[in-house]
């Protein structure tokens, strides 16, 4: 591994100053953001990545603690541990997908390192919390030469392995939304083996009383696409029709959105198809695990 | 105090360096390393031509009578009338090497007795299968393999488990993707998935068959990778691979990975057509999209 200067900084405004010092984000940049580092030291030690700094994020006040928004949301500072998001009471209580989705990365000793907002600004089209907090509404709040600024997570992912990052800029929490009682949310994985297999495909299905009366639901794709991808025409079909006929059609319009390619993971047709099996199975599930509020 | 000795022991001369305390013993059994040399005669009073060990008991041809085995000899050797001990520990050592094995003629790549034994053995494996996403629970294997004779029960039992565990994962997961310039894909264990515990079978039976080798050590023969052979797939997912649509690829794969090589590594494989008509639905009704069956192979194999 080539070697490196690790740099702490003190506080948001320096760690700012240090990263917009190289370009981030474009392959041999020289100065690169560290959070649980998983990633970034595998691809370092390939020779994938040549950094001449590293600069520590993790280190900065407020990155690695999770705390109740005032309106009743939940922020997750960016450095948060998979296990850390995984086990938090707010979490499994009130948005289970993200823990479950958090669960299903590589193994234990992985997730005590991996951390939420490093999988996200890596950006793999395959990673697995994408979707989950695609699915859940989450909003990215980014530290940067301007300032503090707010980006609704589906315009953060903007293609594989890029972000809407800017020079100098890094993200600082994941604000997701309050919950409505009653919601209900599943997070389905297909790998090869049954535990810590980079995904197949994975979907993220989150259903919850609308505010208008009836339902609202949210369904989001991984691995199928460029970035994680939601299924708007399915969610609408759900809010419409609930019976198995409508699942069915949901399903296939989840499937209809999937733009994946083929790797040595699957072929592009197998995980089309998988989306229809698994965005079924998530709106059964879904169903199966109780009551709604506003559920016809 | 040193003293410099020439000796001769079984026709084979050594000049030795002999410490004046050490007794002859001492000096075969460690400057010589003789470990099976005894004073077991010394302590009973015999010639060691007059002893024989017969139902547990050292007999005595000359006095006829009879001396118990004790555990205790193992560790401490032999204890004298007066109550001192002699002989030490019992060391041995010993090896097998099956000089009969012959070469192969590179025409015919066949030899007189090109293998040290042949192994045999069966497996059956029970599965579910998903049919929707191809995933495979393997329920049960259960081993049978005749190893001649079980010179360690437990660790034959633990091989046969573990080979047919290993097996069961090249049949369902390993794969190594070759590009086009034939440079491994997946020349990692992030990208060339192999079965963890969680991917085992849910139950495993190992039976042990021991009809002995005749010139193997203790009738013994081998159990070392026989295991794994008889549900690896190979061919069977080479076969599927032609004229499958893409995504049916990949589940018949899962799907048909538990194929068969039977009698005298003749490999079979079951056609996914044949294979739903053997399949019988399984579960709770409503929940057709598992299929499960049982499938039986046998195997003889080279060790």
């Amino acid at each position: 591994m080539q070697p490196f200067d690790y740099l702490v900084p003190e506080d948001l405004a320096e760690a700012s100053a240090l990263l917009a010092g190289g370009s981030t984000g474009e392959a041999g940049s020289t100065v690169r953001a560290l959070q649980g580092g998983t990633d970034l030291i595998i691809r370092a030690r390939k020779g994938n990545v040549r950094q001449a700094c590293v600069v520590d994020l993790k280190v900065l006040p407020g990155m690695c603690e999770m705390r109740p928004a005032s309106d009743g949301g939940l922020v997750i500072g960016a450095a948060c541990t998979m296990n850390q998001v995984a086990c938090h009471p707010l979490v499994q209580r009130a948005c289970d997908l993200l823990a479950q989705a958090c669960n299903s990365v590589a193994s234990y000793q992985l997730r005590n390192r991996a951390t939420l907002g490093g999988n996200c600004c890596n950006a793999s089209p395959a990673a697995d919390t994408a979707p989950a907090v695609y699915c859940l509404d989450a909003v990215a709040e980014i530290y940067g030469p301007a300032g503090v600024r707010c980006l609704p997570i589906g315009e953060f992912f903007t293609g594989p392995g890029r972000s809407a990052l800017g020079r100098g800029e890094f993200l600082t929490d994941l604000i997701l939304p309050p919950s409505p009682s009653g919601a209900r949310d599943v997070f389905n994985k297909l790998g090869k083996t049954k535990l810590g297999d980079i995904s197949i495909m994975t979907v993220a299905e989150y259903r919850s009383a609308a505010p208008t009366g009836g339902r609202r639901w949210r369904i989001a794709l991984g691995a199928v696409g460029p970035t994680p991808l939601r299924a708007g025409e399915a969610e609408a079909a759900l809010e419409a029709d609930e019976s198995p006929a409508g699942i069915r059609a949901a399903a296939e319009l989840a499937a209809a959105v999937a733009r994946p390619i083929s790797d040595i993971r699957a072929s592009a047709g197998y995980r089309t198809a998988m989306v229809r099996v698994l965005t079924r199975r998530a709106v059964e599930a879904v169903l199966d695990s109780g009551a709604v509020g506003g559920a016809a | 105090m040193k003293h410099n000795i020439h000796c001769t022991v079984n026709g084979e001369p050594y000049d030795l360096v002999v410490e004046s305390h050490h007794s002859l013993l001492q000096v075969l059994r460690e400057q010589l390393v003789l470990t099976g040399t005894k004073n077991g005669c010394e302590a009973w009073g015999e010639n060691i031509n007059d002893l024989d060990i017969v139902n547990g008991q050292v007999i005595s041809y000359r006095t006829e009578e009879s001396l118990p085995l004790l555990k205790n000899m193992v560790v401490y050797g032999l204890q004298r009338p007066d109550g001192t001990w002699t002989g030490g520990p019992v060391l041995a050592q010993g090896r097998f090497m099956p000089e009969y094995v012959t070469p192969l003629d590179p025409e015919t790549g066949q030899g007189p007795r090109a293998v040290v034994h042949f192994t045999t053995g069966a497996q059956a494996v029970e599965v579910e299968v998903d049919t929707e996403t191809g995933e495979v629970q393997v329920l049960k294997i259960v081993s049978a393999y005749d190893v001649g004779r079980a010179i360690n029960p437990e660790m034959v039992r633990t091989q046969m488990e573990g080979g047919a565990v290993q097996g069961m994962s090249t049949a369902l997961f390993k794969s190594l993707i070759l590009d086009q310039r034939g440079v491994p894909r997946n020349a990692n264990f992030t990208d060339y998935r192999i079965a963890t515990a969680v991917d085992a079978p849910l139950e495993t039976e190992n039976i042990i068959i021991e009809a002995p080798q005749d010139d193997g050590p203790f009738g013994a023969r081998g159990i070392g990778e026989h295991p794994m052979v008889p549900n690896r797939t190979g061919d069977c997912q080479r076969d599927l691979q032609r004229d499958r649509r893409a995504h049916r690829q990949h589940a018949d794969q899962q799907r048909e990975g538990l194929g068969c090589t039977a009698g005298e590594g003749v490999a079979v494989s079951i056609s996914p057509r044949a294979a739903r008509r053997t399949a019988r639905s399984f579960g709770p009704p409503g929940h057709s999209s598992i299929d499960h069956r049982a499938q039986a192979c046998s195997s003889q194999n080279v060790g």
